[in-house]
């Protein structure tokens, strides 16, 4: 029996969390995304992609709706990402070391 | 000559002279343009034709440092905007192939210091916000500030022509003599040549004016005229009646050489190897009074002549050196340069 070389968290079925034992006909070559025999379907990508944004609204998004002061808040993705760009934009467009000025000696002739 | 430029003392009669002086190159058969820029009217439709595109430049490099933004309404009064107007009009109509000879009356000496100043001031400026990272982050800006210093340096080259020059007028009094020489160290600091001094409204001996007081007016017109060596005078009579003017018409056409100029051969800036390194020869004329200054700032060098002060870009062939010492002669500066021994190797 061919071992089935689809990852497992394509599949959107029941079993998902275990390796699904599928169609032993299925080789690695004819993987087809998105087909049904893949166990890759467009509803499963965005059932993931919707539990992915409810995880980033609940422990990202929830909390930083209450923040204020982003440098406050280093633990937070949000506060950090927006300290960084902050910090980057208050930075000199071209930071240039101190200019120096030299005075030369002048010396007046045939007046 | 292609480009005059008439600037004077207060109330020394410039319009009156550079009217006089187009009217009798139109009578001669040139196309002439007369520009006043003295004409508030003029000047106001110049601001709103140009002072948009010039403001949003300078609005958007304010919010680039988290400022507010500033309407181009706003920054159309700020210094140097007029100035810059002017001359990229004067510019465009000594470019013109269809005009012949183009007349500007620039009005008092201090619009003339001016509007010479400005072009140095807004390309020091532009080089300073032109960084690579401005290049980068900020097309939308770079590239109006590319087409600034293009147009600055379509300025430069129509005011440091050899067919441009200056003309001052003065009147007969006892402040014209400083008033003229602070205004020829600046045309001279900035590379224009002034090409003839008018000394206007001197009474003449036969006209039926107080004495003592003709005397003294015509003395002091000898003075200017004396303490102006370099440059050539004309003394104009004044007029006896109010309203009957002496001056309708000058045949000033041609450029009169005065005895120092930009454009001598001898007098033009180069710069030559030496036994030490190189030495940077620029043209001025320098009075035999005042204060003297000069300092190097990276790859410019500022120079100070008697309270007036230009900043200039150092030829790409001295930037790698130190500059050691200067020579003042009444014709022109000499920077002594010596090669910098940190950028360049030794041979021994």
């Amino acid at each position: 029996m061919a071992e089935r070389s689809t990852p497992w968290w394509f599949s959107g079925d029941s079993t998902a969390g275990e390796p699904a034992s599928g169609d032993s006909s299925t080789t690695p070559g004819s993987t087809n995304p998105g087909s049904a025999d893949s166990g890759m379907s467009l509803g499963s990508l965005i059932a993931g992609a919707q539990q992915l944004f409810d995880w980033a609204s609940e422990l990202v998004l929830a909390p930083h709706a209450v923040h204020g002061d982003p440098r406050e808040h280093p633990d937070c993705l949000i506060c950090k990402g927006t300290a960084l760009v902050q910090g980057v934009r208050s930075e000199p467009v071209s930071p240039r070391s101190p200019r120096e000025i030299t005075w030369i000696p002048v010396e007046r002739q045939g007046f | 000559m292609r480009l005059l430029l008439l600037s004077g003392t207060g109330g020394a009669g410039t319009s009156t002279i550079a009217r006089a002086t187009a009217l009798q190159a139109v009578a001669d058969g040139a196309r002439v343009q007369l520009i006043d820029l003295g004409n508030v009217r003029e000047a106001s439709v110049a601001r709103a034709a140009a002072g948009q595109w010039l403001g949003a430049l300078a609005a958007d490099i304010l919010v680039l440092r988290d400022s507010e933004r500033v309407l181009p309404e706003e920054l159309a009064v700020g210094p140097g905007v007029d100035e810059f107007l002017a001359l990229a009009a004067i510019a465009e109509c000594a470019s013109d192939q269809e005009i012949d000879f183009v007349v500007v009356d620039v009005g008092p000496l201090g619009h003339l210091a001016r509007l010479l100043m400005t072009i140095d001031t807004l390309e020091v400026i532009a080089a300073a916000l032109m960084t690579p990272a401005m290049a980068i982050a900020r097309d939308d800006v770079d590239t109006p500030l590319s087409e600034l210093r293009t147009e600055l340096q379509n300025i430069r080259e129509c005011l440091h022509s050899g067919d441009t020059a200056i003309r001052l007028v003065c009147l007969p009094d006892d402040r014209s003599i400083r008033e003229l020489e602070s205004a020829a160290l600046i045309a001279s600091l900035y590379g224009v040549d002034v090409d003839l001094i008018y000394v206007n409204q001197v009474p003449r001996e036969k006209d039926d004016w107080p004495k003592s007081w003709a005397s003294s007016r015509r003395r002091q017109a000898r003075a200017i005229v004396e303490s102006s060596a370099a440059i050539p005078t004309r003394i104009l009579p004044l007029r006896e009646q109010q309203g009957d003017a002496v001056v309708t018409r000058l045949r000033v056409v041609k450029k009169n050489r005065p005895v120092w100029s930009h454009h001598a051969e001898s007098d033009s800036e180069r710069v030559e190897s030496t036994a030490t390194g190189f030495a940077w020869n620029i043209p001025v004329h320098i009075p035999s009074r005042g204060e003297l200054r000069i300092c190097r700032t990276d790859d410019r060098a500022i120079i100070e002549i008697d309270g007036v002060t230009r900043v200039r870009e150092l030829p790409s062939v001295l930037r790698r050196c130190i500059m050691t010492r200067a020579v003042a002669t009444p014709n022109g500066l000499r920077i002594e340069l010596e090669p910098d021994p940190d950028v360049w190797r030794s041979n021994g």
